[in-house]
């Protein structure tokens, strides 16, 4: 699925597309060495939630919320259910490791290793998956902590 | 003897500064993030039988220039033809440094590559076939780490031994072919300009707008685009970059050996340095720590020198007449109450120095950005707020680096407001005199003030200037390095020493000045002075705030330098603030008169700094009027209010 930089949460890691990004932003990106099908690790956001800081080639740099939002890129899996397009995954993991993460997401069907299918995926607002406890709708939040990667069926 | 015109070229936060400094013997500032310099610094030395002109130029990441600090170093290497250039590059980032050096080489330019950093690529682990890199570029190339001085006599000699210039033909063949073909069209009307025409023929074809420009103006405009379009090369920049790219991962491929990334120290720090709910907090406690290490660690020293000043103006008026009056009165205890503050600065720029340095400040920028985004403002604009609290006046110089007109005219404009170290002399000796044990408080208050009124006016003014953009923003976040001694005393007197030259000139000259009218008529009491004639002419105007001529007059002479409010005051107290300034004002004024002195009148370098940076004198105009009103306005209403709230 193609989404924007800003879409993906912390610890995803994905690659540049080739897009309609303004030339002034585009020239200045390629000097740093973002170019289509490089990867970018989005490292950390702001307290108040922007700007964020990405790792590309070993260096960081941080962008704004306006900018990250014309860069498209594709997510590289194992990544958060917060990118994950239709389809069906294995849990690989969690990012919030606190035991009460854990239980909340075992209570909902959720564990690593589980197999969960997304429905649908707005990219805004909440996530509707299927589990063996049948269909769930989980919030952002949640869904940018929980890593996938696709399975083939 | 010959001359040779040597340019530093490269990515911001390199260390062209500091090789600047290590070849010239100079003692410009070098910080550990990007932005520093903004303005070409030029610098000389004699090598041999030759006179050397280094000029230092604003770091770019590319020569497509974007804002002026970019437009300053691409038109210097255009117009000017530097006869060498060193490319500075930071050796643990070849990858990203080399892409600059490609575009240099077309540019025609003959270059040496200085791989500056070689300390930290020994401490990464990172192997470089220095060699093998020289031919594979076919330029020079030189080791160092500048920030511990260089060996010039090895780098002067690579300079002569460079060669003239290289090509790499590093395109796509039928792109290549295009670019031969620009050139040829070019090179028959702009042959004795000057003008590199391979970097003419590929800025063109990457949308470059002054590549552009030079073709339309000389007729070559459209021939050129019909040559682009035949093969749909239009938008050639992403080909442009991937193919510099190519050649660059290709180099490095035989040249460099990187261990696996690993977890750093400078990951972990910056893992609890912009955390989600630490940040903030230890970002303020960092600037508090500040304020409290400059005063603790100052006032031994500041009570010493006080001693000392008090001391030789006792001496002095044991000298009979009016020139023991004009030293000990005048000079020794005007001048001597500014002097009694250098500890502080110093000490004060040595925190900021710590900061800067270690490259914690991007890290700050990164935690506060969304708050100024909140005030219109991008975390460019940050660098000269916080460098304000230096100098305004060098601190709007380096608001350059904002691509956005409007935006840079109110970062201007706004920048008065932010407290510069000339003005805690200030609030040091009101404080001192009122608020004892919590005059380290209320100085920060004011502080904090500053700033809410810096964000507050920057709302205002992008309000009145109909501002709506805001520049990209693209923040390299530096390894953390830790500070050397050198870097920080070039640090503390690069910027300290002008308030010392300050306190030598302009401020020597208004002491005296100022005791002149106080004692003129001669041998008149100060209460019938020319000075009092003054004060208490402007005093009216003064008297809803509770300002007595005496604080009239020094707010007045405030004006030309901050400090000059104290030696004024000096002047008049006769070597005890503290019991003088109780006579004229109750704690409630006195703490107005701080927050007038806060946002009163930029100083006159500032304000000359201000024409010449926006090129009119509309701002600087614009800038007095707003301030004294607002400085009016607010120490009025806290006037108001506070003796209400002490009579209730």
């Amino acid at each position: 699925m193609i989404v924007t930089l800003r879409d993906c949460p912390e610890n995803t890691k994905c690659e540049l597309i080739d897009s309609d990004i303004p030339d002034a932003l585009k020239s200045r990106l390629m000097g740093l060495g973002w170019l289509p099908g490089k990867t970018i690790q989005v490292v950390r956001r702001a307290p108040m939630g922007d700007p964020t800081i990405f790792l590309v080639d070993s260096t960081k740099i941080f962008l704004r919320e306006e900018e990250s939002r014309m860069i498209k890129v594709k997510p590289l899996y194992p990544a958060p259910l917060a990118v994950a397009e239709k389809g069906v995954y294995k849990i690989t993991g969690f990012s919030a490791g606190g035991h009460r993460f854990v239980e909340r997401a075992r209570n909902s069907g959720l564990f690593v290793g589980g197999i969960i299918e997304v429905i649908s995926n707005p990219l805004k607002g909440k996530i509707i998956i299927a589990t063996k406890n049948g269909e769930i709708s989980i919030g952002r939040g949640f869904s940018e902590k929980v890593f996938v990667e696709p399975v083939r069926r | 003897m010959k001359r040779i015109k040597v340019a530093l070229v490269g990515n911001p936060n390199v260390g062209k500064t500091a090789l600047f400094n290590a070849l010239t013997g100079a003692h410009q500032y070098v910080a550990n993030w990007p932005g520093v310099t903004v303005e070409k610094k030029t610098g000389k030395f004699t090598w041999k039988d030759y006179e050397i002109d280094v000029i230092d130029l604003p770091g770019i990441y590319t020569l497509r220039a974007r804002s002026i600090d970019e437009r300053v170093s691409r038109d210097y290497l255009i117009k000017e033809r530097p006869d060498v250039v060193f490319n500075v590059v930071d050796a643990t980032n070849l990858n990203r440094n080399l892409y600059l050096t490609i575009q240099l080489s077309e540019m025609g330019l003959k270059t040496v590559l200085i791989l500056n950093q070689m300390d930290q690529v020994k401490n990464m682990n990172i192997k470089i076939n220095t060699s093998e890199l020289e031919k594979r570029l076919g330029i020079r190339v030189i080791e160092t780490v500048a920030t511990k001085g260089v060996d010039v006599d090895e780098i002067m000699k690579a300079a002569f031994d460079a060669s003239p210039s290289v090509k790499y033909e590093i395109y796509p063949t039928q792109f290549e072919e295009l670019i031969k073909k620009i050139e040829n069209l070019s090179k028959g009307v702009l042959k004795d300009k000057g003008i590199p025409m391979r970097w003419l023929a590929v800025s063109f074809s990457e949308g470059d707008e002054l590549a552009k420009k030079i073709l339309e103006d000389n007729n070559l405009l459209e021939e050129a685009e019909k040559i682009l379009s035949e093969k749909g090369y239009q938008n050639a920049s992403l080909v442009i970059a991937r193919s510099r790219y190519n050649f660059i991962s290709s180099t490095l491929k035989q040249v460099e050996v990187r261990p696996k990334e690993s977890w750093t120290i400078s990951d972990a720090l910056d893992h609890v340095f912009t955390h989600k709910i630490l940040g903030i907090p230890i970002f303020v406690s960092i600037l508090w720590m500040m304020f409290q290490f400059a005063f603790s660690a100052s006032t031994p020293l500041s009570d010493l020198i006080d001693l000392g000043f008090q001391t030789l103006a006792n001496y002095a008026h044991a000298i009979h007449g009016w020139v023991g009056s004009l030293i000990g009165d005048g000079i020794i205890s005007g001048v001597g109450s500014v002097l009694v503050f250098v500890p502080l600065i110093f000490f004060m720029f040595f925190a900021m120095g710590v900061l800067e340095d270690t490259g914690y400040m991007s890290r700050a920028a990164f935690l506060i950005d969304r708050l100024m985004h909140k005030f219109k403002l991008s975390g460019k604009a940050f660098i000269p707020m916080i460098l304000g609290f230096g100098c305004n006046a060098s601190a709007i110089m380096t608001t350059r680096t904002i691509e956005s007109e409007k935006e840079r005219i109110i970062s201007i404009l706004i920048n008065p407001f932010i407290s510069c170290s000339a003005r805690l002399v200030v609030y040091a000796v009101i404080a001192g005199a009122f608020f004892g044990r919590f005059a380290g408080l209320a100085i920060f208050s004011i502080y904090m003030v500053s700033i809410a009124f810096a964000l507050t006016m920057a709302v205002v003014f992008s309000f009145l200037l109909k501002s709506k953009e805001s520049s990209p923003l693209t923040m390299e976040l530096p390894r953390y390095q830790l500070p050397t001694g050198r870097g920080l005393w070039i640090y503390m007197w690069s910027r300290g020493k002008h308030f010392l030259k300050k306190a030598g000139g302009i401020i020597l000259g208004a002491t005296v000045t100022v005791w002149f009218l106080s004692n003129m008529p001669w041998g008149t009491n100060i209460q019938n002075s020319w000075a009092a004639d003054i004060g208490k002419a402007l005093a009216p105007i003064f008297a809803p705030l509770h300002f007595d001529w005496h604080i009239t007059l020094a707010l007045l002479f405030g004006g030309i330098a901050k400090e000059v409010t104290v030696t004024t005051l000096g002047t008049f107290a006769g070597g005890n603030f503290s019991m003088f300034l109780k006579t004229v004002l109750d704690p409630i004024n006195a703490y107005a008169l701080m927050l007038f002195v806060l946002i009163y009148i930029p100083c006159v370098a500032t304000q000359a700094v201000m024409r010449m940076e926006t090129g009119s004198y509309k701002w600087p105009i614009l800038s007095v009027l707003w301030s004294l009103s607002s400085a009016y306005v607010i120490a009025l209403l806290f006037e108001t209010i506070g003796h209400l709230v002490v009579m209730i």
